[in-house]
């Protein structure tokens, strides 16, 4: 008698041997998935947590700052008038003086235009950082942002941005000084990340949307398991980075 | 079932290579997807169909047959019964699919880890060719390099002793 697999004497039925085939394939995949996830390093919890915020991601209206377009406005104040004709120039008293007292009189008029105007930018920096911190401030606690706070925040080049997604897609397009920090192997990343201040305000995006969670889990990671103080989750990702033309940046 | 039709090579020979196929993409889907399970659960729950908590043993449980059916379809061996579990399989995300087609949803459809297909008529034609595919295995199980094929010729060389 010979065998064969798919017309077993024992059964004349096609359709019985499929699903009592069927019936074994499935018990030993379902065997081993259960023994894959008790011993996985990583294993995917058993019963889902539903998604925690609903509330709305943080605007800038929210913080008491003006919306702009670009968001650089916020950063300027007034320009301290810093010309040189700005300091008045008696002439009948440069004619009484010596060559000597002219020139040391225009190196006198060209340092203080230049203090002037190096003071005007600390006023400035210090006026940006202000806002900053304020902005920082009102984050702690805060978990998702608007694309609004996200470009404020990337002007101030004072936030990490760092992109959840897989390695090919951060490659085929990511915010402009991005890292790339894959959630789901996130563990291979902790080297470089310890390195990282812990006050360092982190911004984590992906896709976008509802569909991405990669962010949220990374966000989480890094405030529970690394101990940084401030990371919050860019909630329109990529796609809505992308649509306001905002600055992509590409890796080969 | 048995007939003539069963066995003359042309049909072994298309049994082989639809056997391969689907077996290839069944292991390159659950594979893709074992390094990201917990993005499988979301995609899961995105369709909205089971309770959001069950979604992640599903993703688990689906991976993991995905994969073992892969490599039993590649590899010939219990041909009738992985193509019914396909086939099986395909079905269930034939009606997902079409269900948030129905209901509007605009998402993944969680099909492939990394690569991001819209839920949509496309999918839902791809769906249904795999689908055939493993309806014919499932009346043409017999292929050349196969290990049922092995094992038949064990049998008749044992019975010839």
């Amino acid at each position: 008698m010979t065998y064969d697999p798919n017309n077993h004497p024992r059964t004349d039925r096609p359709i019985r041997e499929a699903i009592r085939e069927a019936r074994a394939i499935i018990i030993l995949a379902f065997s081993v998935a259960i023994v894959y996830n008790i011993f996985a390093p990583s294993p995917v919890p058993w019963i889902r947590e539903p998604e925690k915020s609903t509330a709305t991601p943080l605007s800038l209206d929210s913080l008491g700052i003006s919306d702009s377009d670009t968001g650089s406005a916020l950063m300027t104040t007034p320009p301290v008038d810093t010309t040189a004709e700005a300091m008045p120039v008696d002439t009948a008293v440069t004619e009484a003086l010596t060559q000597v007292q002219r020139d040391s009189l225009e190196r006198f008029r060209r340092d203080s235009v230049r203090l002037a105007r190096e003071e005007a930018k600390r006023l400035e920096d210090s006026a940006r950082t202000a806002q900053f911190d304020a902005v920082v401030a009102k984050l702690v606690g805060v978990s998702e942002i608007q694309t609004d706070v996200a470009k404020f925040l990337f002007d101030s080049k004072k936030a990490l941005f760092i992109d959840a997604r897989p390695e090919d897609q951060y490659n085929s397009g990511h915010i402009r000084g991005a890292r790339n920090v894959y959630a789901e192997q996130w563990q291979t990343k902790i080297p470089e990340l310890v390195q990282i201040d812990r006050d360092q305000l982190i911004v984590t995006y992906c896709g976008g949307g509802d569909e991405c969670e990669l962010s949220h889990d990374l966000a989480n990671n890094m405030k529970a398991a690394l101990g940084f103080k401030t990371v919050v989750v860019y909630k329109g990702g990529i796609t809505d980075w992308k649509a306001k033309k905002y600055p992509i940046a590409t890796s080969e | 079932m048995q007939s003539k039709l069963d066995t003359t090579p042309a049909i072994k020979i298309l049994s082989l290579a639809v056997r391969l196929l689907l077996g290839v993409v069944f292991i390159v889907a659950g594979a893709s997807k074992l390094g990201a399970l917990k993005t499988f659960g979301h995609s899961i729950a995105l369709y909205q169909i089971l309770p959001e908590g069950m979604s992640n043993i599903v993703a688990l449980l689906f991976v993991w047959t995905e994969i073992v059916v892969g490599i039993l379809l590649f590899a010939g061996a219990a041909v009738r019964g992985s193509a019914l579990v396909s086939s099986g399989m395909l079905v269930i995300f034939l009606i997902a699919i079409i269900a948030a087609i129905a209901r509007g949803l605009d998402i993944d459809c969680g099909c492939f880890a990394g690569d991001p297909e819209p839920v949509g008529i496309r999918k839902v034609l791809e769906d249904v060719g795999l689908l055939a595919a493993g309806i014919f295995l499932l009346y043409f199980p017999r292929s050349y390099l196969s290990i049922d094929r092995l094992l038949m010729q064990r049998g008749a060389a044992d019975a010839e002793e």
